[in-house]
Formats: structure tokens, sequence, C-alpha cells
């Protein structure tokens, strides 16, 4: 009899028990677990106001990635070192038998798969800000469509330009080979091969062009894509796209990037000016002092007394023991307020110099005329505080205070004069932008010059072979070369 | 979570509890079938046949003839030898005879009679008069026989022995605490048979009344104790023969009053082959850190996991943060935390083969401590007292300093070697030196000593036992502040006395108490509840050697501070407290069937602090310096682990002497750790905490919540009690992993006690045990390993470059592909006893591969969000042996003399680092040449660019770092572990062993060091200061100078040596002295450790091993070297 009660229940008991243990056994319920107090978390972005913040981020790491400090040096000041805007400022000892980073940069000896910690840090810096700088605009402009729909569309294509303005620098630094490495919001990451530098600019004008489809309010952003679709074009030999991409911009306009002088960005990289203006040390080996006639080949930024290249000797960071050495502080982003002075990284400036490039191309005097109005408006005003979207505030010139007037040029005769007074414009108008490196890679790439005569060349006052070396840009990170699956290293180091 | 948890865990048991009603019914089923057979010489089951018998006989010996018999037919033949005297021979001839007329014919003439149940295929032989009654007797009503089998020395229950009804072939298997019920049977006369492997035999006869239930207890004496011991399993205990995998045990109880253990790494120090026990330093409160049959790991933890009384702990040392003191070198280890008095014993289970059923995280072993409970009976003191001191053994080098002039100016100077071959000095024949260590004013090395006491008291009547434990431990450590410094910085800041954390900064106090109470519900039912309550003070300041070498000072020089001082005004200091409980049920529903549920719960709480008062180092120091300014480390950190297991065994005999045992069960971990950490500078005058600071320097916030939850079944099958197959599976699911990643740990093994095979020829002398074990195991990643994580910083700056809001960062990228480390492990061995395990042989080989090794692998700079991301690529192979020998080698009236020799070899090999992956370092050194990860290398091993060559190009008898030729490439140089070791722990006996002496050596070959002691003071030695020294060795020293391509290659030593660990002498006082103090014993001990190492090794000690790089790193940095120590010890029981 109880073997046949047993017999009877206990299956459906069975099944039931089996049944009530599963539908009680939510596994991910037993081990989902909430970030500790302090731990990053996870889910940061997948808010809306999680999205914004994601996108300020973006913005962080852009201006980490170029006016941000490092040792020895991001964006703008490598670019100023390997081109003839900045020298290291180290002093010539005997016995330095080693380069700094920056002398690496300063001299051109800059070799692929550099392995000296030193200077493969300062190799790699740069290009690390620049693909941050790409990979998270790529996840902000993910996380603001997926949980911030309802904020402007402004702010997409804000990173959109960021993108391919971290492009652009990429190539202009570094040597054809570029990865375009990608990490999908929320998803995995994909390692990409090295991509020529034509293709990097033709994908960064593509940024661009996707940023001026969402910027469509942001006068800002607009121009800033405009002026970033402008340089793009022109590194592709494009002058007349370049010239039509920057229409409209107005001359006034500039994209700052912006820095506290009190509060270094959490992500360790202040503004370089901060360390400029408190520790020589750091300028010497760091950051460098304005060039004159670097390398022969250099322009007279010092002697010419061009007041926008204005620069003040700083004598307290004169070694007493070699009082030749001169360190250079330029004006141009420490003059007013070292530290949080903004520092423009596209301006309506640029604009007109493109739209004059252009000109030059097509022939006729036009481009002087554009280079003269330029030099003649005095200093470039603010722009107007209309753009609610970005909140500028007051804004400022590409110069602080000041700028007198300029007499107006006189077209010389040859093309190759010409063209040497438009680089020179260039090069006065936009020093320590980030942009004179690039056009120095121009002048041979597109306009054929030689190395020998656009980079700084000849004996090298220190380090190990006291003689500038050979490269016209900088070299693909070693380590890349080796964590890299899909990368094999610089497709060519030409121009 | 936990709510969960028992939910899920009440769904799970409810399920279980429904499959046991189903297989009670059964049960219940069959028992009725059988009832109604009844039979006494046949079954009248339908399909049951009774086998007959084809045999010829002439003049056999009776039992080989039942013998032949039973083994014709297939059947088992059951009897005591006690009780059944087959004697004499028989002849015979069966044609087609039925079985139980064959055997009735063997037994003709004797008074034995004959059994023979064809169910379980056995023919049982019983004593005539014991049955007489039986077979003709009319159907009475059933009778209950229930009692318990206990060992004749400890007193405790037996699990596993077979208890038989000879008279009717019924068995039943004691449970985990010996208790066996059998019923309902038959009243009247019975033979009751309890058998257990390892145990002789033991047979009563009853006469059991109707309607009643008798109560027996079998006391069984033990004749191998391989074959007796109890270990655990993570499905439970298990008798060790019956498992196929090696587990080492520890007596904690007995090694603890004989040797002297400061802690648990002490108890575990060589007594366990296979485990390796790592020193950090000779200060006190040091940590140790454990590693189980080698290195498996390359990111992921290597230590083994923490077991107390069946419930998870911490074990972990504390992260390398600056309140744990820079470089981990005196963080106390978690797991010294533990009293070692009130641990009964420890078991290591050394990898995936025993621990498969600890799942995700115990591929590098488990540690198994249980602790002491009480017995029944009269209440029970014990009193402990340890007074020690200790002191520094090794010698120092001698350093001197060459004098003369300097070059340009003519001023007098110091004139080394290498400065006059640079030009720099003339030197003159003068030299100054002095060892600062060996001096009374200017040496930092003082005499330590420890004090502890220990109380506890246990008894308890037979349903509740209690276990009560208290004890204290003060212990200084061997450092001081120089009396030289003491008297100068007296005399400065004008005070008669400085304070005591600055004199003696290395001290630590322990205060802890234990209490267990074990107890019964029932007969079916039983609990222990364990709380353990720690507290922990402990100062650590400089090891007292920092720099002092390197101060060479001539008899004329004038009085002045010893370099290193400096340290001493730093206050470190760090309070622990810990609470450790656990809970745990036991319940018998059936004698088959156990369940069990153990809750436990370890918190504990550390605060720690780097304290620099404001001012305390004035007026020696610079009043504008950060020093004067003062600052404060604060660091505050908890961790609790929580866990639940819940299990359930099913162990019962078949038929044809099958068993089977079936255990499943559920486990949940969870550990949360919060850390936060404060430092802060410009401290106020008289300021001690980061609040009374002017300047927040940096804060950080930090910790993690890891969550496991296991599933096991644990299935084995035993033939006669001699032969076991088991196999395993644990599936884990974890918050470290996601529920989508659930790795199942299978195992399987195999074990067979071949002397008690009735074919063994020497069973009486000798005990042999064959097994081998297959199991995989694993180990997770950190909480957060996998997800891609985004800080969120606050200072995002807006367009007039003030602060506007958030912003994030990716500072993670996270793996969502990443499983648990997988450590396949394959051992093999035996166990062989001889002359009653006098002789005792436990071997075991082992290989032990672990793929999907957790691997930070560098991520490209295109992608560079936190430098690495883990990944599983690594492969390690791990292969070695074991051995122990135990030899009780005299055993005469007057003296006795133990043995136990132990072995472990070990060899480690990174197999494969995964494909672009680059060999990378994991330590400091040139290039972190010192702790190297390089593919078909030993995980950490020592690499360092050799020394091809040197000429004394200038022939000035001086080699200069030019003249050194370093290769550009790193050469292996050997592994950072041992290759093997041996340990002897010997244990002699006087005058009936009241005069008892242990003394411990130990043996270790093939280790590799970084001499860091020679790599900081080499310039001092005379080969550097006197001309005429050997090129080649200054060669080797200077090469470490080399501009551009430094080698330090000539620091790396090959290390041997042998160490006398420990000397006990212990006199137990006699009984009529201690009875008239109404002392039931009374012992007084003289202990030592340390007594002296004899090595190749030029630097402080080669057994002390720090570690910064996740705990991977093994060299011998500045910390002290193993102190010595003299104890006197008191014990008296009450």
């Amino acid at each position: 009899m109880e073997r046949n009660i047993m017999k009877r229940f206990s299956m459906p008991i069975l099944v039931s028990g089996i049944l009530l243990a599963a539908s009680a056994c939510s596994i991910s319920d037993l081990v989902n677990t909430s970030p500790a107090p302090g731990t990053p978390d996870p889910d940061a972005a997948k808010t809306a106001a999680g999205a914004m913040d994601q996108y300020r981020g973006a913005i962080t790491e852009f201006r980490a990635a170029t006016s941000g400090y490092s040792t020895p040096a991001m964006y703008i000041v490598a670019s100023a070192l390997i081109s003839d805007e900045m020298t290291s400022g180290e002093y010539p000892k005997e016995g330095n038998v080693s380069f700094s980073a920056a002398s690496a940069f300063d001299s051109r000896n800059l070799l692929e798969n550099e392995r000296n910690g030193t200077i493969a840090r300062g190799i790699s810096d740069p290009w690390k800000g620049l693909q941050r700088t790409r990979i998270t605009a790529m996840n902000s402009i993910a996380a603001l469509r997926k949980y911030a729909p309802n904020a402007p569309k402004d702010y997409i294509g804000h990173a959109y330009a960021l993108w391919g303005m971290a492009e652009v620098m990429l190539a202009n630094l570094y040597c054809s080979g570029i990865p375009l490495t990608t990490i999908q919001f929320e998803g995995e990451y994909d390692y990409q091969p090295g991509s020529a530098s034509a293709d990097v600019y033709k994908h960064a004008s593509d940024m661009f062009d996707s940023a001026l489809v969402y910027a469509v309010d942001s006068l800002q952003f607009r121009y800033l894509a405009q002026v970033g679709k402008g340089w793009a074009q022109l590194n592709l030999n494009n002058y007349q796209a370049a010239s039509a991409a920057v229409a409209g911009v107005p001359t006034s306009f500039v994209y700052y990037n912006r820095h506290s002088a009190v509060i270094p960005l959490s992500i360790g990289t202040p503004n370089f000016t901060t360390v400029l203006s408190i520790n020589g040390g750091a300028v010497k080996l760091g950051f460098g002092t304005v060039s004159d006639n670097e390398g022969i080949n250099g322009l007279p930024y010092r002697s010419s007394n061009d007041p926008r290249t204005a620069s003040s000797l700083i004598p307290e960071w004169q070694d007493p023991e070699y009082p030749a050495t001169e360190i250079w502080s330029p004006d141009r982003w420490t003059q007013n307020s070292p530290g949080n002075a903004p520092i423009a990284l596209a301006s309506g400036v640029e604009a007109r110099l493109i739209e004059a490039e252009a000109q030059l191309k097509q022939g006729g005097a036009a481009w002087v005329s554009t280079l003269n109005d330029l030099r003649n408006s005095g200093f470039v005003t603010a722009p107007g505080s209309t753009d609610t979207t970005w909140n500028p505030g007051t804004g400022a010139a590409l110069f602080e205070g000041n700028l007198p007037g300029l007499p107006s040029l006189t077209a010389p005769a040859s093309m190759a004069e010409q063209v040497d007074m438009l680089f020179a414009e260039r090069a006065y108008w936009l020093f320590l932008t980030g942009r004179r490196h690039s056009d120095m890679r121009r002048l041979i790439r597109q306009y054929g010059r030689t190395t020998n005569q656009v980079f700084p060349r000849g004996s090298y006052p220190t380090g190990p072979i006291r003689v500038y070396g050979m490269a016209v840009n900088a070299s693909a990170p070693y380590a890349e070369v080796q964590h890299n699956p899909k990368y094999t290293g610089c497709i060519n180091r030409d121009a | 979570m936990m709510r969960s948890f028992l939910k899920c865990c009440c769904c799970i048991l409810t399920l279980l509890f429904l499959v046991q009603v189903d297989a009670q019914s059964q049960s219940v089923s069959l028992r009725t079938d059988e009832g109604q057979g009844g039979g006494v010489f046949t079954s009248k089951r339908p399909g049951k046949q009774i086998p007959v018998v084809d045999m010829i006989l002439q003049d056999v010996p009776r039992d080989s003839a039942l013998y032949a018999i039973a083994k014709l037919v297939g059947y088992g033949l059951v009897y005591s030898k006690q009780y059944v005297k087959l004697t004499g021979v028989v002849s015979a001839r069966f044609n087609k005879t039925p079985l139980p007329e064959a055997v009735s014919t063997v037994l003709k003439g004797t008074d034995i009679i004959s059994n023979i149940s064809v169910t379980s295929k056995s023919i049982l032989l019983a004593p005539r008069d014991t049955t007489k009654s039986a077979p003709v007797q009319a159907p009475k009503s059933p009778a209950r026989v229930k009692g318990k089998v206990i060992d004749s020395i400890t007193r405790e229950g037996i699990e596993g022995a077979t208890i038989e009804v000879a008279t009717t072939g019924k068995q039943v298997i004691t449970d985990a605490d010996g208790q066996f019920y059998v019923g309902p049977i038959e009243a009247g006369n019975h033979l009751l048979v309890a058998r257990r492997i390892g145990y002789s035999s033991k047979a009563l006869k009853l006469d059991l009344s109707e309607d009643e239930t008798d109560t027996i207890t079998f006391v069984l004496g033990a004749t191998s104790t391989v074959l007796t011991s109890v270990v655990t399993t993570g499905a439970g205990d298990r008798q060790k023969y019956q498992i196929g995998n090696s587990i080492a045990t520890i007596d904690a109880k007995e090694v603890v009053e004989s040797e002297s253990i400061k802690n648990i790494s002490d108890l575990l120090a060589n007594r366990a082959p296979g485990l390796q026990v790592f020193k950090g330093s000779g200060s006190v409160g040091s940590p140790s850190r454990l590693r189980v049959r080698g290195i498996s790991s390359i990111n992921a933890s290597n230590g083994p996991i923490i077991m107390m009384d069946g419930v998870r702990i911490s074990g972990d040392y504390t992260q390398c943060k600056r309140p744990d003191y820079s470089g981990c070198t005196a963080s106390p280890s978690r797991l010294d935390d533990i009293d070692p008095d009130i641990i009964e014993s420890i078991e290591v289970l050394k990898g995936p083969a025993a621990s498969t059923l600890f799942g995700s995280d115990a591929a590098n072993g488990v540690i198994v401590i249980k602790t002491k409970r009480g017995a029944a009976g009269p209440t029970r003191w014990n009193l402990g007292f340890d007074q020690g001191i200790t002191s520094q053994v090794r010698d120092y080098p001698f350093p001197m300093q060459r004098l003369g002039y300097a070059m340009s100016g003519g001023k007098p100077s110091t004139c080394g070697l290498l400065d006059e071959a640079r030009g720099s000095c003339v030197p003159i024949d003068s030299t100054i030196g002095s060892n600062l260590l060996g001096n009374p004013l200017t040496t930092s090395l003082a005499k330590g000593r420890e004090t502890s006491v220990n109380v506890d008291v246990s008894g308890g009547v037979s349903v509740l036992q209690y276990f009560i434990s208290v004890g204290y431990v003060d212990q200084l450590g061997t450092s001081k502040l120089p009396d030289i410094n003491n008297r100068l910085i007296r005399d400065a800041v004008g005070i008669s006395k400085l304070p005591g954390w600055m004199v003696r900064p290395n001290k630590q106090k322990n205060t802890s108490g234990s209490a267990r109470l074990t107890g019964q519900f029932n007969n079916n039912s039983d609990f222990s509840l364990g709380a353990n309550f720690l507290k922990l003070s402990n100062s650590n300041g400089p090891d007292g050697m920092s720099g002092i070498l390197m101060d060479v000072r001539g008899p004329s020089d004038s009085i002045r501070i010893v370099p290193g001082w400096e340290t001493f005004y730093v206050q470190r200091s760090q309070d622990v407290t810990r609470a450790l409980t656990s809970a745990t049920v036991n319940w018998r529903p059936l004698t088959w069937l156990t369940g069990n549920a153990v809750y436990g719960w370890d918190f504990s709480s550390r605060d720690s602090r780097e304290l620099n008062r404001r001012n305390s180092c004035l007026p020696l120091c610079d009043p504008s310096g950060q020093d004067a300014q003062g600052y404060v480390y604060s660091g505050k950190y908890s961790i609790s682990v929580q866990s639940l297991n819940l299990g359930s065994t099913l162990n019962r005999p078949l038929k044809n002497g099958f068993g089977i045992r079936t255990a499943v069960g559920a486990q949940y971990v969870r550990t949360y750790a919060n850390d936060l950490l404060a430092a802060a500078s410009d401290l106020a005058d008289g300021g001690t905490s980061v609040a009374q600071a002017n300047g927040l320097t940096s804060s950080e916030e930090a910790g993690g919540e890891l969550i496991t939850v296991g599933l096991y079944l644990d299935q084995s099958i035993s033939l006669n009690d001699r032969l076991f197959l088991g196999a395993a599976i644990r599936r884990d699911v974890s918050s470290a992993l996601g529920s989508e990643v659930a790795p199942l740990y299978p195992k399987w093994s195999i074990s067979w006690v071949a002397s008690q095979e009735p074919f063994f020829p020497w069973k009486d002398l000798v005990s042999l045990r064959l097994r081998a074990a297959y199991g995989h195991a694993g180990v997770q990643p950190d909480a957060d390993t996998k997800l891609r994580l985004l800080s969120r910083f606050s200072d995002f700056i807006d367009e007039n470059g003030d602060p506007l809001g958030n912003y994030l960062s990716i500072s993670s990228i996270g793996n969502s592909n990443l499983r648990p480390e997988r450590s396949v492990e394959r051992e093999a061995g035996f166990e062989l006893g001889i002359l009653n395990d006098r002789f005792l042989l436990d071997f075991t080989v082992f290989r032990k591969f672990t793929r999907d090794a957790i691997v930070n692998r560098p991520l490209a700079p295109s992608i560079d969000f936190g430098g690495n991301q883990a990944q599983n690529i690594g492969d390690v192979l791990n292969t070695g042996a074991e051995a122990s020998l135990s030899m009780r080698l005299l055993e005469l009236e007057p003296v006795t003399w133990n043995l136990n020799l132990g072995y472990g070899t070990r060899k480690n090999k990174l197999i494969t680092l995964g494909p672009n992956v680059s060999p990378f370092s994991a330590g400091s050194g040139f290039e972190g040449d010192a702790s190297r990860v390089v593919p078909g290398y030993p995980l950490f091993s020592r690499w360092a660019r050799p020394i091809i060559g040197f000429d004394d190009v200038n022939g000035d008898g001086v080699i200069v770092p030019d003249e050194v030729r370093v290769s550009d490439s790193l050469q292996y140089i050997g592994p950072s572990t041992s290759k093997y070791d041996l340990s002897f722990l010997n244990t002699f006996g006087f005058m009936q062993d009241r005069i008892r002496i242990t003394a411990n050596f130990q043996y270790v070959n093939g280790l590799t060091q970084l001499n860091r002691f020679l790599s900081q003071n080499w310039q001092y030695l005379p080969i550097m200061q006197v001309p005429g020294g050997s090129l080649e060795e200054q060669a080797y020293l200077v090469a470490s100078i080399k501009q551009g391509n430094p080698s330090d290659y000539g620091f790396y030593e090959k290390v041997d040596f042998f160490r006398f660990n420990s000397l006990g002498v212990g006199y137990t006082i006699p009984g009529e002295y201690t009875k008239r103090l109404r002392m039931s014993s009374a012992t007084v001990s003289l202990l030592a450790t340390n007594l002296g190492i004899w090595t190749n090794y030029n630097g402080r000690d080669p057994d002390v091993n720090t570690a910064s790089a996740g705990g991977n790193e093994y060299f011998n940095g500045s910390a002290f070297p193993q102190p010595r120590t003299w104890t006197l010890r008191f014990n008296l029981a009450f």
C-alpha cells in the first residue's frame, strides 16, 4: 500500500519539484553584484546623463591628446619639436650619450621599432592620446544615439569632428600606416592593419562630413568640421575641395581647447603651458624653446620679431653652467594666463589660409590679397555669444591681447618664392597649433621640395649622434607592432 | 543575494528530499519483498536460482574447501575467524549438488552452520549455538539494533564500517559519526560482525527481544593508519583509503605542543611535501605565501583557498598599498591571524585532482583547517605559557673605504679602486671601515622577545560538548633605533626618552578567543557552532639595516647619526579586528542518508596608518622639507567572506560486495571587500589624522564583490570495501564571469587497497594501497576583470576654463570572453605500510597542466585603455613527485625514535604565452630580469644579460665598467623557486616518552636568488677598495653600473641550503608530582628555531622572499632574515 502510494505520487512530486527549483533558481540573480564604492562603473554611460559624460570624455581626451602635457609631449609639442617651431632646449653636455625623447623628436632621430623606453614612450604618447580620442568619440556617438536621443544632435556632430581631427593629426605626425582600430560601444575591439596616410585623411574627411550632417545648429561645431575637412583635403592635395570646405567660416572663428590653471585633468595631462610656466626643468626636457632658424632650414621665429611668434627669454631657466643656452618661452599660449590659456585648435584664420593656398594653386594674385587681408586686420575678434549649444562664453581671439596690424606682403615672382611666402604665413599665423609639421611634409609631398630643403638638418648639439636624422615623421610605436597582430609597422617613412 | 541563494537552495533541497523520498519508497518496497521470503537457507524470490556444485574434494582443508566452493559459484564467504574455527580436512564428491547441501557437507561434524543468501550471493558462517533456535521459531515481532562503532584509541566514531548480521546476511554501514541502525530483524540470537578496513573485525552475540531496540558499541582497534584516517573532500569527509588522490594531513595539535609554532605558516612549513611556504621576512608579523605544487597562474592568484571547519575564509595577504607598508614585506598575512593553538589538524589538498569539488577557486589547492572541539567528560583545563627571546644571527660583510686626496683641489676624499681608475683621486695607504651592525652603539639589531599565554577549557556531556580557548601573544621584533641615534636625537630634541614606537618599531600583539559548541539534537541530527575573535595590533618600522653597510667610518670619526635613522620617526601601525563564525547542522534521516548545512562568515577589518608627525624629525632634518611638515597615510580595509554549503550523501551497500556513495551539494561564497585610502600632508601640530592635515594629497576608494555558486555531484562505487571508483562533477557560476560562463569541472579517481585482497600474501605485515586521480579545477579572475569600466571625473573644464560637470574615461577595456583558468591534473601513487605501518611510504607523481591561464596582455597603443587586457592565453605545465617516509625506527622501552622524511620535487614550464604575446617582466631588476615570463622556461624565472668578457686594457689592475663586455640579450639563469626540497622531522622519546625531543631539518636545492644585499653594498667590499683582487670578480660587480648596458648578472646565485629548523625538548613531570597539584599533566619544554643554516648563499637568508608583483616575484630583498628563537614553555592540564 505504502509502495503504491509513493509510486503514484512520486513522479508528479518530482516533476513539480524540478519545475519549482528551476523557476526559483535564476542564476543571474544569484551572481548579480554591484560595484563597490569607488569602483569604476561599467554602466556609467548607459543613461542620458552618462552618454553626455562620455561625450565630454571625448572632448577631454582630445584636449589631453593635443594640448595636454606628457613627457615629453603630446601632439602640438611633438609636432613643434620635429618641425622647426621648437627645439628641445637640452644642454650640449659632454657624455650625454643618449637621447631624451624630446631631443629624439627634435633631431629627427626617430627609428622604427624604437625600444629605448624613454623615446618609445615619447613616440607612443601622442599616438595613444589621439587614438583614445577617436575611440571615445566613436563610443560617445553610440552612447548619445542610444541613451540620449533627445540631446542636441550637434553633440554627435562635435564628436564626429573630434574624431576626424584626431585622424588628421595621426596622419600628420606619424608615418604612413595608421591602424584605425575600433572598439564598439558595449562591444568588442577590433584591431586594424595600418592604413595609408591618404586613406586616413579620406576617412577623416568622411568623419567631418558626418559632423556637418549632425552639427546643424551649432556654428561652432560646423566651423570646426569645415576647417578640419579643409585641412584633410589640403593634405590630400585637393586644394579646391579644401577651399570649398571652409567657405563661410568667419575669420573670427576660433575653436579652443580649455584647461584649468589649477586642476590637472584627472586622466593626468594638464595643459602643457602649466608645466611650461612652473617648471623650467620640464621645459628643457619636455617642451623646448622657441626655435630660430633651426637646422639651417628653420624659419626665424624669434629673430623675425614677428608678433605672431613672439617669445620671451626666461633667464631663471638657464643653467648657470651653460649660460649660452637660452630658453625662450612662446608668448602665444603663456603670455596672459599660463596654465589655463585657451589653445586654438582650429580657426577662421586657417580657413582664409586654406583659401589662399587654393587661390595660389589657381594662379593670379588673389592669394596674396587674402593673406594681406589677414595681416591688415590687426587682431582677430572673438566669436559672438549666439551659440548656446556649446556655451561658448565670451570667447577669445586667436591671439590674446592686441596684435598690431602687419605690413602688406608683395607677391614674389617665382612660384617657389610664392609657396615659401604662403607657407611662412601659415607657419606664423598657425604657430604652435600643430600645423607646421604637416605643412613641411606637404612641401615635400605636394610641392616637390626635398627633405633637406625643408626640415632642419646638419649638426645637432646634444645626444649620441650629434647630427639631425632623416625622419620626416614619427615612426609607429613599437608596442603597436608588438601587440597589434594585424599591424606590421610603417608602410613607408616618406613625407 | 543571500536570500536568492537560500531560496534556490531550499528548492534544491526540496528536490533532493523528493528524490530521497522516492528512494526511500523503493527501499521500503524491497524490504517488504524480502520479509515475505524470510527463509534461512534459500531465497524464494522469483528468478533467483540456487547454484549447484560440481567438485571433487580429497583431503582438502575445510576452509580451503569452502573458499573453493564459494569461488566456484561466485559467492562471497563471510565469517569471523574469532568465532568460526575452520579446522580439519574434508573429502567429498559433488555432482550438481545444491550449494546449501554442498556447504553443509563440508561443515559436517563441526559446530558451524551456514546461511546462504542468494540475494547477496554470500555464504555466511556462524557458530551453531548462536542460531540454534532461529530456524524453527515461529515468526516473531521484529527487533532492532542501533549502536556505534568507535576507534579504540581516539574513541571517535568510525565512518563506513560495515555491520553485518551474520545470521541473516543483512548489512548496514555506519554514518559519519560511526552510528548505525539495523532493523527490523527477527528477535532471537544473532551474531553481529563489525568490519572496517584498517581495523580488526569484531563480533558480538546478541539475544534480541521482540519490539525492542538494543544499543551496542563496537570498539575497533586500528591495524593500519593508512587505512583508518579520515580526510576532507569537497563532498564531505571520506575515509582516506577510499579516494584516489593524495592528501597531506598535519596533526596540528601534536606539532603545536612539541615545537615553537607562532602561526599557521610555521605549522605548514616542511610538513606536507609539495607545499612551499615562502616567508616574507624575519620581522614580526611578516606575511607568508603558500604555493602548492608550483606556480600555475601568471596574473591570477597562485595561492590556495582556505577552508576552516567547512567554511571558506580569507587567506590572502593584503594588497601592496602604502599603509600596508611598501613592498608588502611586513603586512601580516590573513592566514596567520588564526591562533594555531585552536587547530586540531590541517589537510592539504594539493591540486585539481583533489580539489575539483571546490570549483573555480581551487586549482592551486585547498588548505583545510579543523579546529579543536570538546569531548564528553569532566571539564579539562589546559594552560600554556611561552616566554622566548629572538635574535638575528647572520654575519654581515665588513664594509670598508680607502682614503685619498681629490685630484682637483687636493682635499682628502674617499678613493676606492674605481675612483682611482677614473682619475678622480690619489689614494693613500689607509682604509677605514667598521661593521656598524657589530657595534653595540651603532647596531640596529636587538634582542626580540615573545610571550604567549593560552588557556583552553573543554568538556561536556554526551549530547553537548564545548571547547573554549583564549590566547594572547606579545612579540617584539629584532630591530631598534641604534643607541647612538637614540642619544643624539634625545640630545637634539631635549627630551629624556623617545617614544617606544621609535626605539623598537617592530612589534605585534594578538588577542584571540575561540569557542565551539557541539551537540546532538537527537539521535539523527547534531550541530556545531563556532566563533573566533581576533584583535591584532602590529607596528612595523624599517628593517633596521637600510643603508647601514654603506656608512663606513673610522675610529677617529666624530659621533654621528647612523644612516637610515630617518625612517624611524615614521610610525607605521596596523590594527586588525577579525571575527569568524560558523554553524553546522548534520541530519541523518536514514542510516544511509545524511544531509548537512554549513554557514560561515569571516569578517576582518584593518586600519592601517603611516604617520610622520609634524616636526618630529627636527632639528635633524630640513625644517622646510616635507618630512618636517608631516604627512599621514590612512587606509581602512574590510573584507567579508560569507559561505553557505548544503550537501547530502547517500551511502549504502549493494549486493555482491558492491557499495555506492552519492553526494550532491551546493555552495555559495560571497566575498566583499572595501578599501578606502587617503593621504594628507602638512599636518597640524599634534595632528595624527587626515582631518588634521592642511592638504589632502590623494584619496582612493576601491573594493569589489565576488559571488560564486557551485553545484556538485560526487558518485563512487566500491567493491568489497577495497576497490573504489569515483567520478564527480562540479558546475560553477560567478559574478566575475557572468551567468553565461558556467565552467564544468570533472574528476575521477580509483583507489585499490591491494593488501586487503584475499590473494595478497603478506596482509598481516604489509598494507598497500594504489591510487590514481584526475581532475579539473579553476582560478577565477578578479571581480571586475571582465567588465569594461568607466571612471567618472567631476572636473570637466568648460569654455571659461572652470570645472563644469562630469566626464567619463574608459579605465579598463574588459574582456567579455574571459573564462577561469583551468588546471587539469593527473596524479598517481601508492601508500606502502610495512610491519603495521612501522615503515610507511607515501609516494605520488603528478602532472598539472594549466590552460587558459589569465595573462594581462598588453594592448596595442591604438586601443590603450588601462594598458592591458586579461586574456586566457597561457599554458603552464607543472610536474613533480612527492614522497613521505614515516619510520618508527626505535620502539624500545627506554627510547623511541620516529623519523619522517619528506621530499618534494617540481618542474615548472610556461608552454606558451599565446600568439603575438611577447615575453614580459613581472618585477624589478634591470629590464625586469629578476622575474620574467618567457615561454619554454619556468614562470617568473631569473634572466640577465651575461658578461661575455672583460679586459684590463690599461693594465692598472682595476676593471672599470667600460672594460666589461655585456651581451645584448638576456640569458636564462634559473628558476626563482627551488627544484626540490627535503625535510627531516625527528621525534625521540625517552623514559616512556616522558622526555620528548623533536629536531627538524630542511634541505632546499636549486633555488636561484638575486642577491639584493650584494647589489646594494658591493662598492664597499674589500675587492673594490684594496688592490690585487680578482679581476673577474670586479668585472661581475662593476657590470652593474655599465653605462647604457648594465647587467646584474653577477648578483645572481644558485642556492642550496640546509637549515636546522627547530629543536624541542619537552619533559613531562611524573604523575605523582602533578597529582599533588591537582594537575592531570604538566610539561616543561625548551624550544628553539633556526639554529643554523649551511648555505652557499652570500646574501642574508635564501628562504626569505619578498614579493611585489602580484605575489609572484620571488627574491631576497632587504627584509630581515629569519631570526633564531629560544622559548621556554609550560603546559599544564587540569
